[in-house]
């Protein structure tokens, strides 16, 4: 709705007695003013913010412009290039990462007496500010007999004499600049030096190194990963003192850039093996990475399968032990599980645990992880098959104990499995979101409910909640937290085989999961090593650990460069050993 | 596509091949532990089924005792044939008569030879029943599956954990379906079957009956069962009671091993059989027992045994039946010469039979 013509003061002002003075300019002024006025009193309080938003945009595109204008006006005008003009890199850092409330701009002037014009750009939180004090601004503004006839002089004696930074390049590109400047470091810019030094005083927030909450071990080593790749390669250094470690860093992640890297021992890594990671990890393509997992998708040979082939640990002493096995690893900036390939089915089921207690306690623990899979896998099933489709198969007095506790309960055997093990699930899915006080409340809720209103609602038998018991416990015995899922959806195969074809679908079901592990692959290594294809050496280490002088060969499946595990002393050597020791004597 | 159409073939063919879709949960069958094959009026056949209640599974279940309830009940179904007998169990019962946990099958003693040769020939045919299930012979098949066991418990449980277990009896007298075809087709042995009774303190199981042309023709007494026992390797249990002199001796705990030689002497079968029979001394009352006098003990019930081993034996020439299998020994070593003999039964009648027992004391002291 219009809103009724008023004529503003100043037009009154302009329009009254003197009218006929007035000359034509001052009344085309005034008819334009009144023309501003009537269009403004239609604008609708919406539309006024947006006015307000798009001055503000003009400004900073005044800013961005006038940038880079002045990087144009420089002896080697670039847009893409620092140009050796202070004013502009501060405008253009304000048009581009300046409106963030942690990146601070600080321009001040370099030496005691010369003031020389400097500006000192950095993000707050993610340097060391009592650094940025004591070795970068202190220095600086404290300087003396500073070269400014010659930029280059300048910036030579900024970096020999005056910063105290252990680590500082030099840069020009401001793509390079920007990613260095939100990576953590500082970028100082000297009037008239057209390279900017970029100061490495990172020093990311990040938590103490601690333990492992996903995989605990009784013995052994108990450090984890941070989410920092710096804190995770020196905890690798740390376990691995020897110069053949490399880690080669990547950034992937077209705008996250997270830092990935590839981990591995120059003289015992399958070189191939090594190439082949890294041009997985150039194929990434995703706009942001934040987990280990979302990298972990691009390394493996077959996404498709239900086995998983990457494992991800955050226990420092099992990536290192892995590394020296031949394998690689992939360290993920942010995301303190690492991921290690190629990996076997056998290589979820050891831990760390495995090396750091004696091989009777291993090889009891490993029957036992074996035993407990068979039970979670083939128990319910067996249970299907043997109660609803070969009754004849189970012994008379346990069928007939079965039989007793099915009386009365409305439901088919399949029916009650899946009862209790939507209940099973939700229990799970509901204990790990809750804080660690309500699950203990809600696993004793669990319990109550599963184990024993159920039955004497009379929906479930008793039976049924023992089986299902070892069932869930059995599923959840494989160490690999990526494994469990595997087994949870292959349960639901073997469920409907024996639903449909008794103790028969079992056996199809095996023979299909059997068949589908010994056809997969990971990067040349065959999954299913070392029973298929058999590899009798190295089942000194699977389902039995042997004494660890006994296990003196890397897997033959990850062809390293050093196959030995441990060296003998050759016959020179020994010899030279003895004689060496007689001389010491005989001093 | 054609990838799938693999698949889908493959599966149907899986199916079609499993016999799947037989997919009936336990509590919808009528489990019947044990099946008695008896006489009917007008040459017909009597089947009896024992099907456990829920108070009986639920008993065993919780692990009580006898209840107030019967643990199980009867359903009768009476035929001119066995399908016939069995489709009228069925016509009874709204559930599945499910035969692959039959514990016992209990076979009538008065059972005609034809309707004996009709069970024994649709057991061996039905795929469902359990040919490892115990094959007994009984004079009343009707009282001795109602007969209920004072514990509570299920009598077919009873009875296999009873034949399931070797040293619980002193004749360890178990036979199988399968046991009852092997008989049929060999002839060189004759079927026998435990005679299992509905006595008045429950199932008394220590004879034996022997069948030859699908009719039991001879029924021994305990003693002689357990005599018998002896030479078929059944006994383990045993004891000797004999009348030394004035007083009683008596052994337990024998246990046999024994042994044939087969010749053919005088143009006839000559058996010669060994038994290695050890034992515990159990009562001796006569005075000292020094090492010559328990030689002589020793003595005296090698004869007494080896003269009730005899007398059984005679007895089953007598009735022209051969339930050890020295027939079977006989084609083993013999095929040739068994061919000729014509009939096995009739030769064994004339055999001449040795018995030779060699038993050793190893116990005298506290009875274990």
């Amino acid at each position: 709705m219009a809103r009724p013509h008023r004529p503003s003061p100043a037009a009154r002002d302009v329009t009254g007695p003197a009218t006929a003075a007035v000359p034509a300019w001052a009344e085309a002024a005034v008819r334009r003013l009144e023309a501003s006025e009537q269009a403004l009193a239609r604008l609708s309080p919406v539309v006024v913010p947006l006015l307000t938003e798009v001055v503000s945009l003009s400004q900073r595109l005044e800013q961005w412009l006038d940038a880079l204008t002045a990087d144009l006006r420089a002896p080697q005008g670039n847009l893409d290039r620092y140009g050796g003009n202070v004013e502009a890199a501060h405008g253009r850092l304000l048009a581009t990462v300046g409106t963030s409330p942690d990146v601070i701009l600080r321009r001040f002037g370099i030496g005691r007496t010369l003031r020389w014009p400097a500006l000192l750009a950095f993000v707050d939180g993610l340097v060391d500010a009592a650094m940025i004090d004591r070795d970068v601004l202190g220095p600086l503004q404290s300087a003396e007999a500073l070269p400014v006839h010659d930029p280059q002089s300048l910036l030579n004696a900024v970096q020999e004499r005056v910063v105290a930074v252990g680590h500082v390049t030099v840069e020009n590109v401001w793509d390079q600049l920007l990613t260095k400047l939100v990576s953590g470091n500082a970028l100082l810019f000297l009037e008239g030096v057209p390279e900017a030094l970029v100061l490495d005083t990172v020093k990311y927030p990040q938590r103490s190194v601690g333990r492992s909450q996903t995989e605990p071990s009784v013995l052994g080593p108990q450090e984890a990963f941070t989410e920092i790749s710096l804190t995770q390669m020196n905890l690798l250094r740390l376990r691995i003192q020897s110069p053949g470690l490399r880690f080669t860093p990547l950034t992937v992640g077209n705008r996250s850039l997270t830092q990935v890297v590839l981990v591995h021992l120059d003289d015992v890594t399958n070189p191939a093996l090594v190439s082949a990671v890294l041009q997985r990890l150039r194929t990434i393509r995703r706009d942001s990475v934040q987990t280990a997992n979302e990298v972990a998708e691009y390394l493996a040979d077959r996404r498709w399968t239900l086995f998983p082939q990457t494992r991800q640990t955050d226990r420092v002493e099992w990536v290192a032990r892995e590394v020296m096995t031949g394998k690689v690893a992939v360290l993920v900036a942010n995301d303190p599980f690492a991921i290690i390939l190629p990996n076997t089915l056998m290589d979820f089921y050891r831990t760390t645990q495995d090396y750091a207690s004696s091989f009777w306690d291993t090889t009891l623990t490993r029957i036992v992880r074996l035993v407990a899979l068979f039970v979670g896998i083939y128990l319910m099933p067996l249970y299907i098959a043997l109660t609803s489709v070969n009754t004849d198969l189970i012994p008379t007095k346990l069928l007939l104990t079965i039989a007793g506790s099915r009386a009365g309960i409305p439901f088919p055997p399949i029916s009650e499995v899946i009862i209790m093990w939507v209940i099973i699930e939700v229990l799970r899915e509901a204990s790990v979101r809750l804080p660690q006080q309500m699950a203990t409340t809600l696993g004793t809720v669990g319990a109550v409910v599963v184990g024993t209103a159920i039955v004497k609602a009379g929906v479930v038998d008793d039976i049924m909640i023992v089986t299902v018991t070892l069932t869930a416990l059995g599923l959840f015995t494989s160490p690999a937290f990526e494994l469990t899922s595997t087994w949870r959806w292959l349960f639901w195969g073997f469920i409907a085989a024996a639903y449909v074809f008794g103790i028969y679908g079992i056996v199809l079901m095996t023979v299909a999961v059997l068949t589908h592990v010994t056809s997969l692959e990971n990067y040349g290594v065959p999954y299913f090593s070392p029973w298929g294809p058999l590899r009798v050496r190295e089942l000194a280490d699977s389902l039995v650990r042997l004494p660890l002088p006994f296990l003196t060969r890397r897997p033959l499946s990850l062809r390293t460069v050093d196959a030995r595990l441990s060296h003998r002393r050759t016959t020179r050597q020994a010899v030279d050993l003895y004689a060496g020791q007689r001389r010491a004597r005989r001093r | 596509m054609r990838h799938w159409g693999k698949v889908v073939v493959g599966l149907s063919l899986m199916g079609l091949l499993s016999g799947c879709w037989s997919n009936r949960p336990v509590e919808r069958r009528n489990l019947a532990l044990m099946l008695g094959v008896g006489p009917a009026p007008h040459h017909q056949i009597r089947l009896i089924f024992q099907i456990p209640t829920r108070s009986g599974l639920t008993g065993l279940t919780k692990g009580s005792g006898a209840s107030q309830e019967a643990s199980f009940y009867l359903i009768e179904g009476v035929g001119a044939t066995m399908t016939d007998a069995f489709a009228q169990a069925q016509a009874k019962t709204t559930r599945d008569l499910y035969l692959g946990q039959v514990e016992v099958v209990a076979f009538s003693t008065r059972l005609p030879p034809t309707a004996f040769e009709q069970a024994r020939n649709m057991f061996s045919r039905l795929g469902s029943l359990d040919k490892t299930a115990y094959a007994v012979a009984t004079p009343s098949v009707r009282r001795l599956l109602a007969l209920q066991p004072r514990s509570g418990e299920l009598p077919g449980i009873i009875l296999a954990s009873n034949f399931g277990c070797l040293s619980c009896n002193v004749e360890h007298l178990e036979r199988t379906v399968w046991d009852m075809e092997t008989a049929h087709y060999n002839r060189g042995i004759n079927l026998w079957l435990p005679l299992l009774s509905a006595g008045p303190h429950g199932f008394e199981i220590n004879q034996m009956a022997v069948y030859a042309q699908d009719r039991p023709v001879l029924i021994l007494t305990p003693p002689e069962t357990q005599a018998l026992g002896y030479v078929m390797g059944l006994t383990h249990k045993g004891t000797l009671t004999f009348r030394w002199g004035p007083h009683w001796v008596a052994l337990r705990a024998l246990d046999a091993r024994p042994h044939f030689a087969m010749a053919w002497k005088d143009g006839r079968p000559a058996i010669a059989i060994t038994l290695d029979v050890t034992g515990s001394l159990a009562e001796y009352l006569r005075g000292e027992l020094t090492p010559p006098v328990l030689k002589a003990v020793e003595t005296a019930a090698e004869k007494d045994l080896a003269r009730r081993v005899t007398a059984v034996l005679a007895r089953l020439q007598q009735a022209h039946v051969d339930p050890v299998g020295f027939g079977q020994s006989w084609v083993w070593f013999h095929p040739t010469r068994f061919a000729r003999l014509g009939s096995w039964r009739q030769a064994f009648a004339h055999a001449t039979i040795s018995v030779q027992v060699h038993l050793r004391l190893n116990d005298i002291g506290d009875l274990t």
